[in-house]
C-alpha cells in the first residue's frame, strides 16, 4: 500500500547519493531550494575494513568488493551479464561508487566533445570543453583533487588544486624510460587529499582506495559533500529503493515511489523537480520501469535510446616483472602516473580514438598469485608459488590501458523480464560485446605498453587486453543531445519528453573519452545545477505535485 | 560461528602443501610448516565467514588421502571451488609474520613522505619541452 497523504512536497527529488546526486544537492541547497534525496543503500561502515594489518588483503572485497553480483548486499539489484563481455561495477550506498573508486581525476580533452567532427563517427557533444572547464576548476577544489597542474595534455589551464604525492621509485623509472621514448607521462592527478582539504585528512598513503578509505583521505561525497548538504537541510533517505519515477497527467513529474527496505513500506515522495543520478546501469532501469498508459517503453524514451548505446571502457592490463624492489604494494592505488600519448585518433593505425594508461599499485603478496593484473594464475601453484611471489610483490609494475569505448545501439541495459530484486523491482540485463576497433585499440595500445615497459627495464612483460570485471565507468545509456528524436535529455541534463525531469550521471554522456568519468559526471551535475537554479523561476512543475501539497 | 573441522584434518594438510609447497631454495617453508593448518587457517576462516561454508563443502568433495597428482584433482572441482580453497589457504599463509617478514611485506604502512617538488618541476618540465600532446578543435559542433 502506497502512504502519500501527508508527505512535504520537496523542490528537488533526488534519486541517488552518489557524486552526481551529491554535487546537485548541495548546490541546489545552497540556493535554499528544498532538497530530498532517496538512497538505495546506507552510509558505509568504514570499521569492516581491515586496513593495517596482514589481513588487508584476505578480508578488502568481503564488504567492499565493487561488483554487486559478488557482494549481494540487500541495497543492490542482480544484474544478468551473462551476455556482456565486462561487468558492470557499482557501490549502492550513500557515496555511490566514489566509495570504491581508485579516484583517479581526469578532465576530458577538448576533441572528446567533438569525435564527430574530428574523426566522423560517433557524435559531438551538444557542448564543448570550454562550456565545462569552469564546471570542473570548481569540483576539482570540491573534490580535493592533488597532482601537478601545466600537463600538455590538456589545454591551459587544468591547474591542480592540492599538491601531488611524492614521486616514487616506479613512477621515475617510467618517467626516465618516456623520455628516452619521446612519450608523454604525467604525474598521477588524484581526488585525494594531500593536505587537509574539505573535511579530508592527508592522505598517508595505505592502499586501500578501492576498498573504501578507512584514512578519510579520499573524496568520496559522504566524507566531501553529505556533511554539508546535511547541514544545509537537504533530507537523506537511506535504505530506500525508488520504483518508478511518476508523472501527471499534464505530462510532468509529480514525483517518485519508492519502498523503505527496512520496513516493506511504500511511499511516494512527491517533488516539483526529480532528479535521477542512479549511474548508468540505474538510471535506464528506473526509467524503464517506469512506464505509463503515456510512457508504455519507459519514461523520457521517446527517443527509444534509454538503455542503449552503453560503453564502460575496456580495460586491458600489461605487467612488467624487475629486478629492483619498491614498494608497489602502497598507495595511491588508482594512479601513480599517467600517459595520454596515444590517447588522440592517429593516421598510422586501423582505428578511431585512444586509450590512457595508468601507472597502477600491484597489491601485497596475495595480489601476487591473483588474477589481477595478471590475467590468470592458473600456474602460480605447487612449485611455482614461491618463485611467482618472489618475482611479482615488490618486483613489478603495470600500465591500466583503459581504451575508449565508442557508442553502438546493440550495448545496452534492458530489465530482466524474469528475475527482480528484494522489493520486487525487475533487475537487469546487460548485453555488450567489445567491437573490433576495441580489440585493434587495445591491441595497439598492448604493444606501446610493453615498450613503455621495457624501456623502464622490466626483463619480463605480459598482457591481458580485455579484462573483465572492469566496468567501473557506466556511460552512454541515456545520451544528451540537441535532437530529441536522437538523445533523451538536452545538455542540461534535462528529459526532451518531461521539462521537469533531470539526469546527472554518466549515463548521458554521448561518447566515452578514454580517462576516468567522474570529473566529468561531477561538473557536468554543478552546471546542471546552475542552470535549474538560474531557471527556477520558470520552471515548469506539475500541477499534480501542488495539489497533493495541499492536500486536495 | 565455529566450524568443526577435525573431520577435515588430512585434506586441509595435503590440499595446503600441494598449493603451497616448501622452497628451500627461496628459504621458504610450505603451508603446514608456516602453521596453516593448525593456527592461521582458522583465523583465515574467521575473517572470511563468507567463504567457510564454500571452503568445507568444497574440501569435503576431495578424497582423505593426497592422490597422486594433488593440483590436478583440487583443479577438477572447477574454478569456483578452486578460487575459494587457494583463495583462504593462501590467505592464511601469508597472515604469517615470519613469512611475510621475508618477502619484506610490512602490511600496509602508514607513510608521511614529503614531495621533492624540484625533482617533481626537473621531470614535467621535460615532459612539457616535448610539446602538447592534445587535438585543437573548432568550438562549434557539427551534430549534437
Amino acid at each position: 500500500m502506497t502512504k502519500e497523504s501527508k508527505t512535504t512536497v520537496y523542490d528537488v527529488v533526488i534519486v541517488g547519493s552518489g557524486p552526481s546526486g551529491a554535487v546537485a544537492a548541495k548546490r541546489l541547497a545552497e540556493e535554499g531550494m528544498s532538497v530530498i534525496c532517496l538512497e538505495q543503500g546506507s552510509y558505509p561502515d568504514y570499521t569492516k575494513l581491515r586496513h593495517t594489518g596482514l589481513e588487508f588483503e584476505l578480508t578488502k572485497a568481503q564488504y567492499f568488493s565493487s561488483n554487486p553480483n559478488r557482494r549481494k548486499s540487500p541495497s543492490d539489484y542482480p544484474i544478468n551479464v551473462t551476455d556482456s563481455d565486462i561487468e558492470p561495477l557499482m557501490w549502492n550506498g550513500v557515496g555511490g561508487s566514489s566509495i570504491v573508486y581508485t579516484a583517479a581525476w581526469h578532465r576530458l580533452k577538448p576533441s572528446d566533445f567533438r569525435v564527430r567532427t574530428v574523426d566522423g563517427i560517433a557524435d559531438d557533444w551538444p557542448l564543448s570543453y570550454a562550456d565545462l572547464e569552469p564546471f570542473y576548476a570548481r569540483v576539482e577544489n570540491d573534490f580535493a583533487v592533488s597532482g601537478v597542474g601545466g600537463d600538455p595534455a590538456y589545454p591551459p589551464g587544468f591547474d591542480i588544486p592540492l599538491p601531488p604525492f611524492p614521486l616514487g621509485k616506479m613512477e621515475k623509472k617510467f618517467a626516465e624510460a618516456h623520455d628516452r621514448l619521446g612519450w608523454h607521462w604525467w604525474p598521477g592527478s588524484n581526488s585525494i587529499a594531500t593536505v587537509k582539504h574539505n573535511g579530508l585528512l592527508p592522505c598517508v598513503r595505505r592502499g586501500a582506495c578501492a576498498w573504501a578509505c578507512f584514512d578519510g583521505a579520499k573524496a568520496s561525497v559522504d566524507r566531501t559533500h553529505w556533511p554539508t548538504c546535511i547541514k544545509l537541510g537537504v533530507k537523506l533517505v537511506q535504505n530506500a529503493r525508488v520504483l518508478r519515477v511518476e508523472t501527471g497527467s499534464d505530462g510532468l513529474a509529480t514525483g517518485v515511489t519508492y519502498v523503505d527496505r527496512e520496513t516493506g513500506a511504500t511511499h511516494f515522495q512527491p517533488g516539483r523537480i526529480v532528479i535521477v543520478s542512479a549511474n548508468g546501469v540505474g538510471t535506464p532501469r528506473l526509467l524503464l520501469n517506469s512506464t505509463s498508459n503515456d510512457h508504455p517503453n519507459g519514461l523520457a524514451n521517446s527517443s527509444g535510446l534509454v538503455g542503449k548505446r552503453l560503453m564502460m571502457h575496456p580495460y586491458g592490463t600489461v605487467s612488467g616483472l624487475f629486478d629492483d624492489f619498491f614498494e608497489n604494494w602502497q598507495g595511491p592505488y588508482g594512479q601513480r602516473a599517467y600517459s595520454l600519448e596515444f590517447a588522440e585518433t592517429r593516421k598510422d593505425t586501423n582505428f578511431y580514438r585512444g586509450a590512457k594508461w595508468q601507472l597502477m599499485g600491484m597489491g601485497g603478496p596475495l595480489a601476487s598469485v591473483g588474477t589481477w593484473p595478471w590475467g590468470s594464475n592458473g600456474d602460480v601453484w605447487g612449485e611455482n608459488f614461491h618463485a611467482t611471489v618472489q618475482k611479482r610483490f615488490g618486483r613489478s609494475a603495470y600500465w591500466g590501458i583503459m581504451a575508449e569505448d565508442l557508442p553502438s545501439e546493440d550495448n545496452m541495459v534492458v530489465l530482466d523480464p524474469d528475475v527482480t530484486d528484494g522489493e520486487g523491482m525487475p533487475a537487469v540485463k546487460v548485453t555488450y560485446k567489445a567491437s573490433q576497433n576495441t580489440m585493434d585499440l587495445l591491441d595497439f595500445n598492448l604493444l606501446r605498453a610493453t615498450e613503455s615497459m621495457k624501456e623502464a627495464g622490466a626483463y619480463e612483460v605480459s598482457g591481458t587486453p580485455l579484462m573483465r570485471e572492469t566496468g567501473w565507468h557506466i556511460l552512454g545509456t541515456v545520451r544528451m543531445g540537441d535532437d530529441p528524436r536522437a538523445s533523451v535529455v538536452d545538455s542540461f541534463g534535462r528529459s526532451h519528453d518531461v521539462p521537469n525531469l533531470f539526469v546527472m550521471d554518466g549515463s548521458v554522456m554521448p561518447t566515452s573519452g578514454a580517462v576516468n568519468p567522474t570529473g566529468t559526471v561531477t561538473a557536468l551535475a554543478l552546471r546542471n545545477s546552475e542552470s535549474i537554479i538560474e531557471n527556477r523561476r520558470s520552471q515548469a512543475v506539475s500541477g499534480a505535485a501542488e495539489a497533493r501539497k495541499i492536500g486536495l | 560461528m565455529v566450524y568443526e573441522t577435525d573431520h577435515l584434518q588430512s585434506r586441509i594438510a595435503w590440499v595446503a602443501d600441494a598449493l603451497i609447497p616448501s622452497d628451500e631454495k627461496l628459504g621458504m617453508p610450505s603451508a603446514t610448516e608456516a602453521g596453516v593448518q593448525d593456527r592461521l587457517l582458522p583465523r583465515a576462516l574467521k575473517e572470511r565467514d563468507d567463504m567457510a561454508q564454500s571452503f568445507f563443502e568444497a574440501l569435503s568433495r576431495l578424497p582423505e588421502a593426497c592422490p597422486r597428482n594433488p593440483l590436478d584433482v583440487i583443479r577438477a572441482l572447477g574454478t569456483n571451488d578452486f578460487y575459494v580453497i587457494s583463495f583462504l589457504i593462501a590467505g592464511a599463509y601469508f597472515l604469517d609474520e615470519a613469512v611475510t617478514r621475508k618477502l619484506r611485506y610490512p602490511g600496509q604502512e602508514a607513510l608521511y613522505d614529503t614531495p621533492d617538488y624540484d625533482e617533481i618541476m626537473e621531470t614535467i618540465e621535460r615532459v612539457q619541452s616535448r610539446g602538447t600532446v592534445y587535438l585543437d578543435v573548432p568550438e562549434g559542433p557539427e551534430s549534437a
